[in-house]
């Protein structure tokens, strides 16, 4: 009888005609949309203007979603490289810079060490925007979500395209 | 596990079309997707934070807020059935027998279930009274449970397992919400909740809950063997800011009931079964604050004063329990976060005896202090390994102390091995020290009468646990899987020991007496394994599947002469087997079904029996139904036998319905 339920439970859900695969994965959105935020931010002028948009990224966490997101895509025209950035490497030289919630201790100096330049920082840690970041990652509903200081932004130099300022929560 | 339609048909359009890496849609091109479609994205509930979870050194199973609604169930323990390892039990409508990992009955003691970190066991014998848990399903965010020595971050009884059930913050609720359900063996609920906010960032939900207990069946030739009642109300206020958080809640109840049970009498027939009528009143209220200044350091504080009184026909206890505690966490360096905290409790307690049960002193206050520390070392970046101990004083058996060592390696993404070594110790409870009660009285010769009772031991000494513990969790696309395996060494465990008999005056009658006194007589060793494994293939159809296996022994140790060994090792069943499967339907329906098969449990004759629930649910807007049918193939089985001798009032098979409003 078990079997004979599950059985019809299955019937129907193919007869509903999911489309879907497996689940999303947090982490794969959040890939998604740090390509997407390159699309409307704009830089200040600088010799880094016209060659590839570079994204950094600290910490293990979308290092290889990243990779695949980006792959082949432009950006304004631009290519998009990704670096995986180590204890000591310079951080000033990317357009993006993503830290990934497992380098939470080291992410308050991080940003200190970023203060003055023009790089977007995002991170996903609880305190991200307070220890000096740009875009924060949270998740509200089963749903990622991002939140931009404006004041820093507009401090970095980064125009952020009013379209992604308003689907920005709070 | 609703999705929104939009993104899934781009999704599914882009998997067809576009990427033939591979054939899952794991692989499809998110960045296709516009901003607004992947705000809308729903993400799988194995978020990172689960992943932390499962990174986590312990056996770990959390009841989920979906698992709560769609199990069906209407009161705790049988939420509880879903946990891999636990030995869930139902005596009667109000009477519960739940353990983890060994050694059950209705005064199982090695379990400790908090309530936001609150305690709920009683001290008067380290359990729980399962009829006066009626929180309401809907206040529970979550269940975490870790099978195991809870040691080092949980208080001393915390031998086999910690529950901690989380309430939701009020933030989370907001509106009104009214549910009546009938039918089945909680045979009548009623719920009102309504939450609001107030200020920049304070919110607040009051809420209230009537409920009625038992089939009105008729057993052992008693009607309404079971039947109980109980009204509460709570309330529950937060405010969260920044960096401080704040909350303040708590609720009041009342119930009666009744539980039929053997009696001892003071004159022929000696013995009989009779319905004996519960009451109780009780009420609790719980301050915390959390200050949380930066990713680094964060410090809490929870003050909670509870007390109940109740009368079990003519056996009345009453007690007063306050705890404080604080605690707090400090990253150091690149390597080390510290996890330390101190807690006090006190507690004022009376108990009126009866002729039959007494317990000494009748009037008692004692007071407990605790501490604990842990360091969680990332030795490299895929090992970490955590060392603590925690650290208790209390009046009766001096300084216990309880260390932990545990570690984890994920090689992998997906993958980590967990194990940990740890002590921990449960500590007597007012019945081990002070009960008396009177096992029977009955005549012995001409004129004499036997009369044997059993006896708590002012300095009996705490229980003791050496658990040796290993688990594997991998997740890969649609599929995760758990394993976890123990060795559980005790000494130490609490024995039954017959002294001499004697001459004695018992109710004016010349007696001989015989006492029989607990001690700590008795070692025992427990071997066990549980695995659980999640399949979701589509977003929409989930199953998890869960196994567990126990062996144990029990031996005297020299000087003992308890017997009752085998039936304590098999209190147990040495099987547990389960499977739900949870499906989204078409047009807002979505259905579960829950199987339960449950083995013999052989220390106390009781067969395996099969257990199965389901439930269909239809949402639209603000009103959800749900009918469902419960126990249907288990009509009629005895799932336990209790040695303390309350009639056992089996489930039956039945059909319930739902309705929830919001406003």
């Amino acid at each position: 009888m078990i079997i004979l339920l599950l059985a019809l439970t299955g019937a129907s859900v193919c007869a509903a005609g999911s489309g879907n695969g497996t689940p999303l994965d947090a982490d794969r959105v959040k890939a998604a949309f740090l390509f997407n935020f390159a699309k409307f931010v704009t830089w200040p002028e600088s010799s880094s203007s016209s060659g590839p948009i570079v994204f950094g990224v600290v910490g293990p966490e979308l290092q290889d979603l990243i990779d695949e997101a980006v792959a082949g895509k432009t950006v304004q025209g631009r290519t998009v490289v990704v670096r995986r950035l180590q204890e000591g490497d310079d951080l000033r030289g990317c357009h993006l810079l993503f830290i990934g919630a497992s380098q939470e201790r080291r992410t308050k100096d991080l940003l200190l060490k970023l203060q003055g330049t023009s790089v977007l920082t995002v991170g996903e840690t609880q305190h991200f925007l307070r220890e000096g970041g740009v875009i924060r990652f949270f998740v509200e509903e089963n749903r990622v979500r991002f939140q931009i200081d404006t004041g820093r932004a507009e401090r970095a130099g980064l125009r952020i395209s009013s379209q992604l300022l308003s689907l920005s929560s709070r | 596990m609703r999705t929104q339609w939009k993104p899934v048909i781009a999704l599914a359009a882009l998997a067809l079309a576009g990427d033939l890496r591979s054939a899952s849609a794991q692989s499809a091109d998110l960045t296709k997707l516009s901003i607004e479609d992947l705000l809308n994205t729903e993400i799988t509930s194995v978020s990172r934070k689960e992943q932390t979870l499962s990174r986590t050194a312990a056996a770990v199973h959390v009841i989920t807020q979906e698992d709560i609604r769609r199990s069906g169930a209407k009161v705790i323990p049988d939420l509880l059935r879903m946990v891999p390892g636990f030995a869930v039990a139902q005596v009667d409508a109000g009477s519960w027998a739940i353990t983890s990992r060994g050694f059950n009955g209705i005064y199982a003691n090695k379990l400790l279930v908090l309530i936001d970190g609150r305690s709920v066991y009683t001290p008067l014998f380290a359990g729980v009274h399962w009829d006066m848990q009626n929180l309401p399903l809907d206040e529970i965010d979550r269940i975490e449970v870790v099978r195991g020595p809870g040691g080092t971050l949980w208080g001393a009884n915390a031998v086999n397992g910690v529950i901690n059930i989380i309430t939701k913050r009020a933030d989370t609720t907001q509106g009104g919400r009214a549910t009546a359900g009938v039918g089945g063996q909680q045979r009548g609920i009623a719920e009102l909740r309504y939450s609001g906010a107030f200020g920049a960032d304070s919110y607040y939900r009051v809420y209230g809950k009537r409920s009625n207990r038992g089939y009105g069946s008729r057993v052992a030739g008693f009607s309404n063997p079971d039947d109980g009642q109980a009204t509460l109300g709570g309330f529950r206020v937060d405010r969260l800011g920044d960096i401080n958080q704040f909350a303040l809640f708590g609720s009041v109840q009342e119930g009666h009931g009744s539980h039929v049970r053997s009696r001892t009498l003071l004159a022929a027939p000696w013995k009989t079964m009779a319905p004996i009528s519960t009451k109780y009143t009780d009420g609790h209220l719980v301050f915390s604050w959390t200050r949380s200044t930066s990713s680094q350091a964060e410090s809490s504080v929870q003050a909670s004063y509870q007390g109940y009184g109740r009368t079990a026909t003519a056996l009345y206890e009453r007690w007063h329990i306050i705890d404080v505690d604080a605690r707090r966490r400090q990253v150091l360096g690149d390597r080390h976060e510290i996890n330390a905290g101190v807690g006090y409790r006190f507690w004022s307690n009376v108990v009126e005896s009866t002729p039959t049960v007494s317990f000494s002193p009748a009037r008692e206050q004692t007071h407990l202090v605790t501490g604990f520390v842990q360091d969680e070392i990332t030795v490299a970046k895929t090992l970490h390994v955590t060392a603590g101990s925690k650290f208790e004083h209390n009046a009766y058996t001096g300084i216990e102390v309880q260390p932990s060592l545990r570690m984890t390696w994920t090689p992998a993404r997906g993958h980590a091995f967990w194990a940990a070594a740890s002590r921990a110790v449960r500590t007597p409870s007012k019945s081990d020290r002070g009960l008396a009660v009177t096992a029977s009285l009955a005549p012995a010769g001409p004129g004499r009468f036997m009369w044997i009772t059993v006896e708590g031991n002012p300095d009996i000494d705490s229980e003791i646990l050496q658990a040796f513990e290993a688990g594997y969790r991998v997740q890969a696309g649609a599929v995760s899987v758990d394993v976890t395996a123990f060795q559980n060494e005790y000494s130490d465990l609490q024995s039954s020991e017959p002294g001499a008999v004697r001459p004695d005056m018992y109710q004016g009658r010349p007696v001989l007496h015989l006492p029989i006194r607990f001690a700590n007589l008795a070692r025992a060793s427990g071997t066990g394994a549980e695995i659980t494994a999640n399949w979701q293939p589509v977003d929409r159809w989930r199953t998890t599947a869960s196994y567990s296996a126990i062996r144990l022994t029990v031996e005297p140790v020299a000087g003992s002469v308890d017997t009752s060994g085998p039936e304590k090792a098999g209190s147990v069943p040495e099987q547990h087997f389960s499977v739900r499967s949870y499906v989204d339907l078409f047009r807002n329906f979505d259905a579960s079904v829950l199987v339960y098969h449950v083995g013999a449990v052989k220390g106390l004759d009781v067969p395996a029996y099969t257990k199965l629930d389901a439930r269909l649910g239809w949402t639209a807007g603000k009103l959800g139904l749900a009918v469902g049918v419960e126990n249907l193939f288990n009509e009629h089985s005895t799932q336990m036998v209790e040695t303390t001798g309350i009639q056992s009032v089996p489930q039956r098979k039945a059909g319930y319905f739902e309705a929830t409003w919001r406003f």
